[in-house]
């Protein structure tokens, strides 16, 4: 063999069965109400593919329905090919259900392919998937066979051409129009058609016919764009003693930062998010999220945050492993800083703000924050500064009240009306009636400003106070 | 009374010309048909509603039938709406040609850009003659300076500063600065209100569309959604509290040098058809004498074929519709000597001058025809003759059009998009940000065959809630958006053949 093809026919289907495990559950194209796939509880019942989300609904009353996500299949896939990676190079992703591996290549390393093969089923021993592996000479021969579900891993070329023969042409990847052209004809596998003269078929069929068996027999050789590891930092560090004071840590941490630190610069990447997992002998390990709003990749400023992190941490227990893992990373689009500028810089916004989370904890610190809306009572809102969305500058651009009341107060003190109206209506569907509101700028005999607001009935209300 | 002599106000009361007023028309803006606008503005008391939705004049037709069956006293004055960047301008039409200047300049800016798009150029503006223009200032004083000298020098003693008052943030200095520009250029102020809607209660609708034009959920548009409902038709005594007196006059004195009205439209025949010689009546009979010749026998037709043949002949002399049976005639000829398969239904059946002109092959000696369901004086429009033209061969009969009588002067008719239910259910669902699944369930399971269950009935049976929250919303808006214009599309086979060039018709 020199390809292998991993075929995982319900990938988002078994995902979905980690976490809903007696579940009937099934596929549904949300266009046209049928089902793609179905998992073995609900096939038990009678629930098939093809059929309709109403025909389906009323064979298995239980049945859960779920919308094709190709982007999460997609992840799995790559999450699939991450742990093959260890022990096998060539592979490619073949969306939205399949890997391609390049065995040829690796039979220099395991000269038993038995060997080779039982390392790549020993990667997917944990994964909860279904899957169906066959090796071909090309990588659609491969395909072909598993899509045929011809399975067997060890065939001679002239065994793989018969099991080839044999293949459907509606498991093969020819244009849907050419396969009901050929079965016109009364030609169903591809044994027939690859019978045929060549020239024959170019004179018949679209030129994806002549292509396509080019491709699956070898004659034309397209390789396929190959897996590449994504760029990640994980480190791990047996402690040789082991530690019980929380800021002790920081010691054995500085040669992994160090190595971040190199690792970051040589990529030209910024890291905005550390996982220090401490390690215990009993209790589970304990994971620590150290961020850093703009991004950071000197060593000195992660021991820094760390430190202030590991200041208040108490420990269960001593710890005798680390593991350090960065995520988030940005393109260090930084500009170039003055050598000869003073070493104690004061600190940007972003290195504040990291600097107070690290101390104070995330939930400790909040900001005020504009919304989308036109209705005051959802203009503003707080948020806390790890989930604060990138601020658009459009928002900002109307005069309002940054500290508004979640509910305005009856206006009791006498004001001076200093701009407006500005009317804001919104529908109440309920009763089908505008809720109305004129708001003013007012400046109160203390002079303060005010954001006041008058109903259709002339009461009026006090909204929020300008700084 | 005449749609061209609003009533007087009342003594002591506002007077006030609406100039700016977009209706369906402005497809997913306008959130009030043309009917309800012309209707609303006359029980308001107003002088005067112009119809400029944005380069169009495809809503006015409506709205100037909506005035003569409703005898509304309200004068309808014929406008369009434009955009460029940096500039918003309201063309308005005082005479008939400015009508057709308009026209030219919708054609030329609807055909520099994609279907449903349009792209005014400065040019247009510069080759301006007959249109008043009423102006909206941006707020930005660099591009403002750029438009109002260009537009005071281009539309001299034609141009406005409109004045939009409907509370906005900042709207006192807004105005300030338009009294500033107004007086910069020497220009009158007048008050517009920019209206999109012809009551309050229709803000939820104009939401939605905002919502359908932008493909996003009405709950994330934010401030790109209407703030209020001012955008509607106010009352006078409303607009006296908002507006300057000036300003609220001024809008009357320029409504009132408007003085074109459909009315003086008549759709005008190519004359090419008839030989030089002989007038179109002449001609007709003539075509018609041999034509029953050939039919009925060198003997001619019986007396009583002969008397409708001379009934029908008077009545289209007399309603002057020669030239319309001469084109169909033409037409037909043409069909014929191309072997192209064609045959005239309809109503047209019940016509033997069609059947001598070789228009219909229905014998009238077969059946007892019944003219006046064809054409009568009554009706007081032009006969309905459908052609069906074989379906491969049609393209060659179009082509011979555009030969005959110029690409300028010959073009395909557009079509009137228009919600149905099943779009509305769609459209507004996916504006409320309902799922996408749920709402191709409802839709495909609203049965529409048997009246029995009406259509909210059933929604309220495939698990809608319909009483309150996200289903109510969905059924309000649909009922409400229903018969609301799309877009525009191509007619199937309609052709406008015109006497001028067609992008100023009705010269």
């Amino acid at each position: 063999m020199r390809w292998l093809y991993l075929y995982f026919p319900s990938l988002q289907l078994d995902q979905l069965a980690v976490q809903y495990p007696a579940q009937p559950m099934a596929l549904a194209c949300p266009k046209r109400h049928q089902l793609l796939g179905v998992n073995s509880l609900a096939a038990a019942a009678g629930v098939k593919v093809g059929q309709s989300v109403a025909t389906a609904v009323l064979l298995c009353r239980e049945l859960q329905l779920f919308s094709p996500e190709p982007a999460r299949v997609k992840q799995l896939l790559q999450q699939l090919a991450e742990r093959l990676y260890q022990v096998t190079a060539d592979l490619a992703l073949q969306p939205p259900d399949a890997l391609l591996i390049r065995v040829s290549s690796m039979l220099k390393l395991y000269p038993d392919p038995a060997r080779y093969w039982q390392q790549l089923q020993l990667q997917l021993a944990d994964c909860p998937y279904q899957y169906l592996a066959a090796a071909g000479q090309t990588p659609l021969a491969a395909k072909l066979l598993a899509r045929s579900g011809q399975t067997e891993l060890y065939l001679t070329p002239a065994a793989e051409q018969a099991k080839l023969a044999l293949c459907p042409l509606t498991a093969s990847d020819l244009p849907v129009a050419s396969i009901e052209q050929l079965a016109r004809l009364g030609i169903r596998q591809l044994g027939p058609l690859l019978a045929l003269p060549a020239a024959e078929l170019a004179r018949r069929f679209a030129k994806d016919v002549l292509h396509y068996l080019d491709a699956l027999t070898g004659r034309a050789v397209q390789l396929p764009q190959f897996y590449r590891p994504r760029l990640q930092f994980n480190c791990e560090l047996q402690l040789h003693y082991e530690i019980t004071e929380s800021p002790q840590l920081l010691k054995p941490l500085q040669p992994l930062l160090q190595q971040l630190q190199q690792f970051l610069r040589r990529a030209n990447l910024l890291c905005q998010r550390l996982q220090l997992t401490l390690q215990f002998r009993q209790h589970s390990p304990l994971p620590l999220q150290i961020r850093a709003r703009a991004g950071e990749a000197c060593a000195s400023n992660w021991q820094q945050l760390l430190a202030l992190h590991l200041a208040k941490l108490k420990l269960p227990e001593p710890v005798y492993a680390l593991q350090l893992a960065a995520t988030d990373y940005v393109p260090d689009q930084r500009a170039s800083c003055n050598l000869l500028a003073q070493r104690s810089q004061p600190l940007s916004k972003a290195q504040l703000l990291s600097v107070l989370v690290a101390r104070l904890g995330e939930q400790a610190v909040v900001t005020p924050l504009l919304s989308l809306s036109h209705w005051p009572e959802a203009e503003s809102s707080v948020s806390t500064v790890a989930a604060l969305p990138a601020l658009n500058a459009a928002l900002c651009y109307q005069l309002r009240p940054i500290l508004q009341l979640p509910k305005a107060l009856p206006l009791t003190e006498a004001v001076t009306l200093l701009s407006g109206a500005e009317r804001l209506e919104q529908l109440c569907w309920q009763s089908g009636t505008l809720l109305q509101r004129d708001y003013y700028l007012a400046r109160t005999e203390q002079g303060q400003l005010w954001w006041v607001y008058r109903t259709p009935q002339q009461q009026w209300y006090l909204q929020g106070w300008f700084s | 009374m005449s749609e061209t002599s609003a009533a007087a106000p009342p003594s002591g009361a506002v007077a006030y010309a609406e100039l700016f007023c977009r209706s369906n028309f402005s497809f997913l803006q306008g959130a009030s048909s043309p009917e309800e606008l012309v209707s609303t503005a006359a029980a308001l008391g107003y002088q005067a509603l112009a119809l400029t939705d944005e380069c169009s004049v495809a809503g006015v037709v409506r709205a100037h039938r909506q005035i003569k069956q409703q005898q509304l006293p309200l004068k309808l004055i014929i406008g369009s709406y434009f955009q460029l960047p940096g500039l918003s301008l309201v063309l308005l039409c005082p005479d008939r040609q400015a009508y057709a200047e308009l026209c030219r300049i919708i054609t030329n800016a609807r055909r520099r850009a994609e279907k449903g798009h349009y792209q005014l150029e400065e040019w247009d503006l510069r080759s301006s003659k007959y249109c008043l223009a009423l102006w909206l200032p941006q707020g930005e004083a660099e591009v403002d300076q750029y438009w109002g000298q260009l537009l005071s020098r281009h539309f001299s003693g034609r141009l406005h500063l409109a004045l939009v008052r409907q509370l906005r943030y900042r709207e006192a200095r807004y105005l300030a600065y338009c009294q500033t520009l107004a007086h910069d250029f020497a220009l009158p102020q007048l008050a517009v209100g920019a209206v999109l809607m012809h009551q309050r209660e229709r803000l939820a609708l104009q939401q939605t569309l905002t919502a359908i034009r932008l493909k996003t959920p009405v709950q994330q548009l934010g401030r790109q959604l209407l703030s209020n409902a001012e955008a509607c038709l106010r009352p006078l005594s409303k607009l006296a509290k908002l507006y300057p007196a000036a300003a609220l006059a001024q809008s009357v004195t320029l409504a009132a040098a408007c003085q074109f009205s459909l009315d003086e439209l008549r759709y005008e025949y190519p004359s090419e058809l008839v030989p030089p010689d002989l007038s179109a009546s002449q001609y007709l009979q003539q075509l018609v004498q041999a034509g029953a010749r050939q039919r009925f026998g060198t003997a001619g037709p019986a007396a009583s074929i002969q008397a409708l043949i001379d009934k029908e002949l008077a009545l289209i002399a007399e309603l002057r519709y020669e030239y319309f049976f001469l084109t169909i005639y033409d037409l037909v000829q043409f069909a014929k000597a191309r072997g192209i398969l064609y045959q005239g239904r309809g109503s047209a059946a019940n016509s033997v001058v069609c059947y001598c002109l070789e228009i219909t092959a229905v014998d009238p000696r077969q059946i007892n025809v019944l003219f006046e369901r064809f054409l009568s004086r009554e009706r007081q429009e032009p006969p309905d003759i459908d052609v069906d033209f074989e379906h491969e061969r049609r393209e060659e009969v179009m082509q011979y059009l555009y030969q005959k009588y110029g690409r300028e002067r010959a073009a395909l008719a557009a079509t009137v998009i228009s919600y149905r239910l099943k779009s509305a259910i769609r459209d507004v669902g996916k504006a409320l940000g309902i799922n996408e699944m749920q709402l191709e369930h409802f839709i495909k399971n609203l049965n529409r065959r048997h009246g029995v269950v009406s259509w909210q009935q059933q929604l309220s049976q495939l698990g809608l809630n319909t009483e309150q929250g996200l289903g109510q919303q969905l059924v309000q808006l649909v009922e409400q958006i229903r018969g609301f214009p799309r877009h525009l599309s191509q007619h199937v086979g309609g052709f406008v053949i015109s006497a001028d060039l067609c992008m100023s018709w009705y010269r």
